[in-house]
């Protein structure tokens, strides 16, 4: 079993921003393929990214939310900036400036192209966006599943953990629809592309973790069953189901939350959320 | 993470412009063959620079109808090679119940379903990242976790460093590392737009330099704990001792001038192999050729081993693969570890005296070395480096000292 401290969430959904509003983990598939409302980062207090495209102002909006629920100040400083690392998830958050090269391309010619576009088409440029923004320099790793999975995010995280790589690790997952001509090329989970939505959560070992934070366990599951492992929600929704979680345990609305999260051909992952009240266990993953 | 047994890379491949194979690679390196010549992947008229690095023939690298686009054909041959070189069967594999997966690193993924929409046309397959791993997965049969790792020209570094922590964590118990990336009309135009490619050869380190080539290639290394190698027999070629990584926060594109994070990240990977310094007889530097990324790996580099080291770098042959450019110059540093041989920089013709390095430079340069360090950056701000050593040497205790659990954790 998997086991680390979540000590802060922030995200943007169709609901708008912040995790009062997320439907409980059996909820979530009830959104479609709705996709995020128009927000301005600097009405939260995120200012400077202005310029910056839809998925870097929403995600920097995201993560801010999520340090500041967590309690940190941001810019990192120091050894904080140091030990503090970034894994994001995001499958196909490059289609817009790639469609964008092109029509750049067409319109100007190719040795007009606008060169703040390049950036944008490489998949990790968003981390790197958020690692300038918030003075992250700890390791930053880009992950791109085919159908992007929270359990490899918290697998990795939690490994950044135990093997004392870091103390705090930012995991941001993006959930985006690619640009309308792509949507045929783009592979997706069964039933459609879900709904849009940007989760970060704060990850840190439990012992170092504050009295405020929730504890995140997991686990392969052999078999499922409902009554055992709560609601099935689909591998991207994964970090939804965790950040609606955590509001309901750190509110004290509920003592635990249970969901199981299918990671397709890596079979199913049972996970719990507890409240403040049990954290007695070590980290390992 | 548990297990701190000693990893050893088992089987090496590639497929790049100067060779099919990892030992024709590593023939045409130290002959100083080029692969530069002009773009047949796309029409480059239009361009002002019309010359890069690709692999002649993909359609001819598989004896079956390859599944996915250019870039899952550059990769096929390369893990079939190494698994092969590994003399693993993935069917006898399975029926072990021994667990195994792969790690790719890309940058542009397989983007030419992508390419072809723009065009106009419909691609027979789904484009990105991930598709690349799905390819593979079905291909070979891996039975374990799979990852992308989409870390731009590191990913290739990042994908050896994340198939090491499986092996590590006991959650498999082969790991293939790998790295690919295919030319594409995407990243040469990005790459042009942003002024960073050079309009004749890639001359990394040289004074008159003027950036980078682009490249295509694959890379695949086998990975194993120890002593699961030797059960059934096989011999390591060399092993994956550790890794640093870190983050710049600097700049998107550009590498940051003092390296404070290139540095941290070698030292890193110092710490975790467990050895000195001292016991770093080279560096297969990451050496794109552009001003920026020469300078600042030389300070790194002078930082770190001030005047003591060698480096060289790959990319005058075969330009720069991106996210496939680690995991192949990782195939070049098991050769070279084997052989004796450091493969040169080639097309210099004067040093720049702002990268005050000692850069193999036009020929090869006979050396043993025990240990190997193989650095990668990468747009985001990204540093990476591994170290990988002798699997066989003597006095080995006074030169590895791989750390036990109790010290890590």
């Amino acid at each position: 079993m998997s086991v680390i401290a979540l000590t802060g969430a922030g995200v943007i959904s169709p609901s708008g921003v912040g995790t009062a509003f997320l439907p409980r983990p059996d909820g979530l598939a009830a959104w479609g393929s709705s996709k995020l409302p128009d927000l301005d980062p600097a009405d939260y207090g995120w200012k400077g990214l202005k310029r910056m495209s839809r998925a870097v102002k929403y995600g920097s909006l995201a993560v801010g939310e999520a340090f500041r629920s967590g309690g940190v100040e941001t810019p990192l400083e120091g050894e904080s900036s140091e030990r503090t690392s970034l894994v994001v998830c995001s499958s196909h958050s490059n289609l817009e400036p790639i469609v964008a090269m092109y029509q750049d391309a067409r319109q100007y010619g190719v040795g007009r192209v606008n060169p703040g576009l390049f950036p944008e088409t490489v998949m990790n440029a968003f981390a790197g966006h958020l690692s300038i923004y918030f003075r992250i320099t700890g390791t930053s790793v880009t992950l791109s599943d085919a159908v992007p999975s929270a359990s490899s995010a918290f697998l990795y995280a939690a490994d950044l953990l135990s093997s004392n790589q870091a103390d705090s690790v930012m995991c941001c997952m993006l959930t985006l629809h690619p640009p309308s001509m792509m949507a045929h090329v783009t592979y997706h989970e069964e039933g459609g592309p879900g709904a849009e939505s940007i989760v970060a959560l704060l990850f840190r070992r439990v012992n170092d973790a504050g009295p405020s934070a929730a504890v995140l366990r997991w686990e392969a599951a052999e078999t499922y069953t409902r009554n055992d492992c709560g609601p099935v929600v689909r591998p991207s929704d994964g970090f939804l189901a965790a950040a609606s979680a955590y509001h309901g345990v750190v509110s004290g609305k509920i003592q635990e939350q249970h969901w199981t999260v299918s990671g397709r051909t890596d079979g199913y992952y049972s996970y719990c959320l507890t409240g403040p009240h049990n954290k007695g266990e070590r980290v390992h993953a | 993470m548990g297990n701190y047994e000693t990893i050893v890379i088992t089987g090496v491949g590639a497929v790049t412009p100067v060779g099919m194979t990892a030992e024709s690679t590593w023939q045409a390196l130290l002959q100083g063959v080029s692969g530069a010549r002009r773009i047949k992947a796309f029409d480059p008229s239009e361009h002002t620079c019309q010359i890069g690095c690709e692999v002649d023939e993909i359609e001819h690298l598989t004896l079956h109808p390859a599944p996915g686009g250019r870039a899952t054909r550059l990769l096929l041959p390369a893990v079939e090679d190494a698994l092969h070189e590994a003399r693993l069967n993935m069917e006898e594999l399975v029926k072990a119940e021994r667990r195994s997966g792969i790690c790719i690193g890309t940058t542009m993924g397989e983007i030419s379903p992508y390419e072809e929409v723009m065009n106009g046309r419909q691609p027979g397959s789904p484009g990105g990242p991930g598709v690349i791993v799905e390819h593979m997965r079905d291909y070979f049969g891996f039975n374990g976790r799979c990852w992308t790792i989409t870390n731009a020209c590191a990913a290739g570094n990042l994908a050896i460093a994340r198939a090491m922590d499986e092996l590590m964590a006991g959650r498999a118990d082969v790991m293939v590392a790998a790295g690919v990336d295919a030319m594409s009309w995407v990243a040469f135009t990005g790459f042009a737009s942003l002024r960073a490619m050079t309009p004749d050869l890639c001359r990394p380190f040289d004074a008159e330099r003027k950036g980078l080539m682009l490249g295509e290639g694959s890379g695949a290394i086998v990975l194993e704990r120890e002593s699961d190698a030797r059960q059934r027999g096989a011999k390591p070629l060399a092993r994956l001792m550790g890794y640093g990584l870190s983050s710049d926060a600097h700049h998107i594109t550009q590498p940051d001038p003092g390296a404070w994070g290139s540095i941290r990240a070698m030292k890193r990977a110092i710490e975790m192999a467990g050895i000195s310094k001292e016991s770093i007889g080279y560096v297969s530097a990451h050496g794109t050729g552009t001003p920026a990324n020469d300078r600042m790996e030389s300070v790194a580099l002078r930082s770190v081993f001030n005047d003591s080291i060698v480096t060289s770098s790959i990319k005058g042959h075969i330009g720069h693969t991106l996210g496939a450019a680690s995991a192949i110059e990782a195939v070049v540093c098991v050769k070279a570890l084997a052989s004796g041989w450091l493969p040169p920089t080639i097309n210099m013709r004067r040093q720049d005296p702002d990268c005050p390095v000692r850069v193999i430079a036009n020929e090869p340069l006979a050396m043993h070395t025990n240990c190997i360090m193989s650095n990668a950056y990468a747009f985001g701000g990204v540093n990476s480096s591994i170290i990988i050593g002798r699997a066989e040497v003597e006095g080995q205790d006074e030169w590895q000292n791989q750390p036990g659990k109790e010290e890590a954790s």
